[in-house]
């Protein structure tokens, strides 16, 4: 069963069903009206309560409780008939909205019930490339000079510590505490951003690899930077960026088709709008500008 | 992926340097015995792999646990149209068109995300081909079948439903009385999930919001999920319509207990906006008739890992009211009345609802039934309903749509409820919060279970940097220490721990520091609060200031004076020319008493910034009502650290 559900053909001709079963409500006329004072309780909807209560819980309902979702069916089966005979639905914009959100549920199901072919595949990967590319990376270490701690006294200390650098001095007790600690290795610019600043970001992308630089400044303070290896853009292959292409694919078909029907479907309809009223009820706004 | 190596690369750097230690020795003399001093000084050197120092979490991860999208009924009646996939789209740093039809991108992306919609009304997945395999055969759905996969989605399900109206289409497809077909939005949800989850650069958790209102109380929990869609997929959100949901908490945590028995996964559940709740958020009496016992204490200890203290409806840290020696606690509250505002406040409900006095209140229960309640880390997050989990106050989406930027934003009403005279005002929405979490690694297992150990502080939006470690044996030193967080793991316990048994003599100590936001303001000052069990049973709070930016000295009554403020409103600017970017030092207790229970929280406050109304005002050229706030003093609030005495 649980294979059949994962089925994509099946789906689709699950909504295939639940479209036949909106357009014969809609053509119908209001449920009392058809059916007259009578409820049904069929097995069909004792299962789909059974399984409801399932899914929350885990195990389902014992002949009390069922009969308590029985109960609660029923009371909500009246007040819902009631109401539609009412037309209650009509003007309340939750109701309205629900039923188009649904609409687009249909859509997005009908777009991804079946995996999208090879070819459309390499070729949403080939115009998005660059998407996929493999970021830029730095590997590098610092020393950092707190302002807070050395004042006026950071900028010349930390010049004494670069001339001791270059002498072949350890940088490992040099300089102060710093809360992400000195090591960053294969960083992309984002998280160094993240992390730095943009400021700092900017400055160590341009450092030389191989020697300790500085001072550069951050956002914190002062740090003597040493590049040790950097890696440049480089593109994905397909394989290893397959799921997200897919993805991305998807949803792009999913918003074309959801247009698209949105669009065939508004052909059905002639609209008239009050351009005068409309013109009337503006407010406006230019003085709050 | 980044994880994966991160995690394997560790592991070989630690085979390797064992493996070069052995081979160091080996030309000494005597291969088969290590000297231990030389073992010692081996593993002092720095490993060849920058990583291999940090088996620790190195960096906080930041995200928002409480965003809605469209599918929130509420948020989709305000016009949000975003759904859960654009959510993650943005939160993960892409820009996007938001639903009042302008662009938005973050300033830089979010770490995680939980979309964490309304549980009510989310309806089941329609079982209507059960025993029917023959329908996966006609000709017509291979036809459709085939449309689809070539991208025409659209003229496929547009040709279905023209077989619909002209009766065409076949009949063992066809609607099955009895069964409402209609698709959950639960559905929907964890597909969006699982499609953005990227192991090691994002982290898209599957959860949902239990949306319990009591008489207008709001009792809201959200639920995070450790586990994947093959788990979260196999069961339904807990709901409050009676009989299959309660608005009881109790019921929720059966309800996340029945789940991790069914399918062996793992759930957690964070409350939020007790400020809104009218008193009844943290109970220490009763609650929906029924008197706080053991069982009470044990699940919702067990369950409600963290409580969101600061979030769009108000900050929920501490009331000026409950704490009327702390000068800051008087920061963008809702203190008018409860979440629809059919009930107007009254004082003596803020003990109630406030996050500092539910850890005191958590103490006192402790003491009676043995289980403290209210011992939960604490995380900010947004409960915006835009989909839009932006919340810097110069890049502020509002809480609902029609409080995405626009010149009214500043004017309009949020709620006005004239039979209770509680009235709130859309400028008076909070750009607020993100969740921090320490954790290893940026994946749903790492950070859930970061989360799960509390190992997380709040943040009003700012992604300031707050380390708080508490121990026995700190010293001024570990301040000066290169790598406080080493020192911080090695010698005491993370946010969110405990200490237990006080060595003779000695008060507890703590390793506290914190780097500013490197795009926000700088820092004023660093606070631990302290609240204890007095040896009267009573409660008591006090709030000590332990580290601030430059040579200002304390006052009479041990407090620091202002930083003052160098925000230009009618310009939306500021300067970093007062504060510090970073802070850090050790404090000890200087009142600590070891049969008293405790808890010891840090705060870290900002210097004045431009609040979003400032940058709002500036770029609408709108003016403001009188009595906006323009300026702010972002923060975070970490987890506390329990002191727990010997019985």
């Amino acid at each position: 069963m649980k294979k059949l559900i994962k089925e994509p053909l099946l789906h689709f001709l699950a909504i295939g069903a639940l479209l036949f079963a909106v357009n014969a409500w809609r053509s119908s006329k209001r449920p009392a009206e058809v059916n007259g004072p009578r409820i049904e309780v069929t097995a069909a909807t004792i299962g789909r309560l059974c399984a409801g209560y399932e899914r929350q819980f885990g195990q389902g309902p014992d002949a009390a409780e069922l009969r308590g979702l029985v109960t609660a069916h029923v009371r909500e089966e009246v007040l819902c008939r009631e109401a539609l005979a009412l037309g209650l639905d009509r003007d309340d914009s939750i109701v309205r909205r629900r039923l188009a959100q649904k609409m687009e549920f249909l859509t997005d199901d009908v777009t991804s019930a079946a995996p999208p072919e090879e070819a459309a595949v390499e070729r949403y990967f080939a115009e998005h490339a660059a998407v996929y590319a493999k970021p830029g990376q730095v590997s590098f270490r610092h020393v950092y000079f707190s302002k807070e701690k050395r004042g006026a006294k950071a900028g010349t200390e930390a010049a004494e510590c670069l001339a001791a650098l270059a002498r072949g001095a350890s940088d490992e007790a040099m300089g102060d505490a710093f809360l992400y600690g000195f090591n960053f290795a294969e960083r992309e610019k984002n998280d160094v951003t993240a992390l730095f600043g943009q400021d700092f970001a900017k400055q160590l992308a341009v450092l030389p690899a191989g020697a300790w630089q500085g001072p550069v400044e951050s956002s914190f303070g002062l740090h003597l930077v040493r590049v040790d290896a950097r890696s440049e853009a480089a593109p994905a292959k397909l394989s290893e960026v397959r799921a997200a292409v897919e993805r991305d694919l998807n949803d792009e078909r999913r918003v074309t088709a959801n247009r698209e029907i949105y669009e065939k479907l508004r052909e059905r309809y002639e609209v008239a709008v009050d351009e005068a009223a409309l013109a009337k009820s503006a407010v406006s706004k230019t003085a709050q500008r | 992926m980044k994880a994966t190596v991160f995690a394997s690369t560790l592991a070989t750097s630690l085979a390797i340097s064992t493996a070069a230690l052995a081979a160091d020795e080996a030309p000494g003399g005597d291969a088969g015995t290590l000297n231990k001093d030389k073992a010692g000084e081996a593993f002092k050197k720095r490993p060849y792999s920058p990583y291999a120092d940090r088996s620790f979490p190195a960096r906080p991860f930041f995200g928002d646990t409480h965003l809605h999208t469209g599918f929130s009924m509420d948020a989709g009646a305000f016009g949000c149209r975003l759904n859960p996939r654009d959510a993650y789209r943005f939160a993960r740093g892409e820009q996007i068109i938001a639903s009042s039809g302008q662009p938005a991108k973050l300033s830089r992306p979010l770490d995680f995300l939980v979309v964490a919609d309304h549980s009510d009304n989310m309806g089941f997945f329609p079982d209507l081909f059960a025993g029917k395999p023959e329908v996966l055969s006609p000709p017509m759905g291979r036809k459709w079948y085939d449309m689809i996969q070539a991208g025409k989605g659209g003229e496929a399900a547009l040709d279905i439903i023209g077989q619909f109206s002209q009766g065409t289409f076949p009949k063992e497809l066809m609607y099955m009385p009895g069964t409402r077909a209609y698709r959950g939005a639960w559905q929907e949800t964890v597909a969006a999930a699982e499609h953005y989850n990227d192991p090691g650069r994002f982290t898209a958790f599957i959860g949902y919001e239990w949306t319990s209102l009591d008489k207008g109380n709001n009792l809201h929990r959200n639920v995070v999920f450790r586990d994947n869609a093959d788990k979260a997929m196999q069961v339904e959100p807990f709901t409050c319509y009676p009989p299959l949901g309660s608005t009881n908490p109790i019921e929720l945590w059966k309800w996340m207990d029945a789940y991790e028995k069914k399918t062996g996964g793992s759930v957690l559940a964070l409350a939020h906006n007790g400020n809104l709740s009218n008193g009844t958020m943290f109970p220490i009496t009763e609650a929906f008739g029924k008197a706080i016992d053991r069982e009470y204490v044990e699940a919702r200890a067990k369950w409600e890992r963290l409580y969101e203290a600061t979030q769009m409806k108000g900050d929920g840290e501490s009331h000026p009211f409950l704490s009327p020696n702390d000068e800051f606690a008087d920061y963008e509250l809702w203190d008018k009345g409860n979440l629809d505002g059919s009930e107007a406040k009254k004082k003596e409900m803020l003990e109630f609802e406030y996050t500092r006095s539910a850890l005191k209140n958590g103490l006192k229960l402790e003491a009676k039934l043995g289980t403290n309640p209210y011992k939960f880390g604490l995380v900010g997050s947004s409960d915006a309903h835009t989909g839009i989990a932006s919340f810097e106050e110069d890049n502020f989406f509002g809480k609902t749509t029609p409080q995405e930027p626009s010149a009214h934003r500043m004017t309009a009403a949020f709620m006005d409820n004239p039979k209770t005279g509680v009235k709130i005002m859309d400028w008076e929405v909070v750009s607020s919060g993100y969740a921090a979490v320490w954790a290893q690694e940026n994946t749903r297992a790492s950070i859930f279970d970061a989360m799960y150990r509390k190992e997380t502080y709040a943040t009003t939006g700012s992604r300031m940097t707050v380390r708080f470690f508490g121990g026995w044996d700190f010293e001024a030193a570990d301040a000066n220490s290169r790598e406080p967080a080493v020192i911080g793991y090695s010698k005491g316990v993370p946010m969110g721990g405990d200490l237990y048994e006080a060595p003779a003599g000695k008060s507890p100590s703590f390793l506290v520091g914190a780097m500013k936001d490197p795009l926000s303001g700088n820092l004023d000052r660093i606070q631990v609060i302290k609240g204890w069990l007095d040896a009267k049973g009573d409660v008591q709070e006090k709030v000590y200031d332990v580290a601030w930016s430059g040579d200002r000295k304390p006052g009479a009554d041990a407090k620091v004076p202002s930083v003052g403020s160098t925000v230009d409103v009618a310009n939306a600017t500021w300067s970093n020319t007062i504060g510090a970017p970073e802070l850090i030092t050790v404090w000890k207790d200087p009142e600590f008493d070891a049969k008293q229970r405790a808890f010891y929280y840090v705060r870290v406050i900002e210097i004045p910034t431009p609040r979003w109304t400032a940058y709002d005002a500036k770029r609408f050229g709108v003016k403001p009502l009188p009595g906006t706030r323009m300026t702010t003093t972002e923060r975070a609030y970490t987890s506390p650290i329990w002191f727990n005495p010997a019985k």
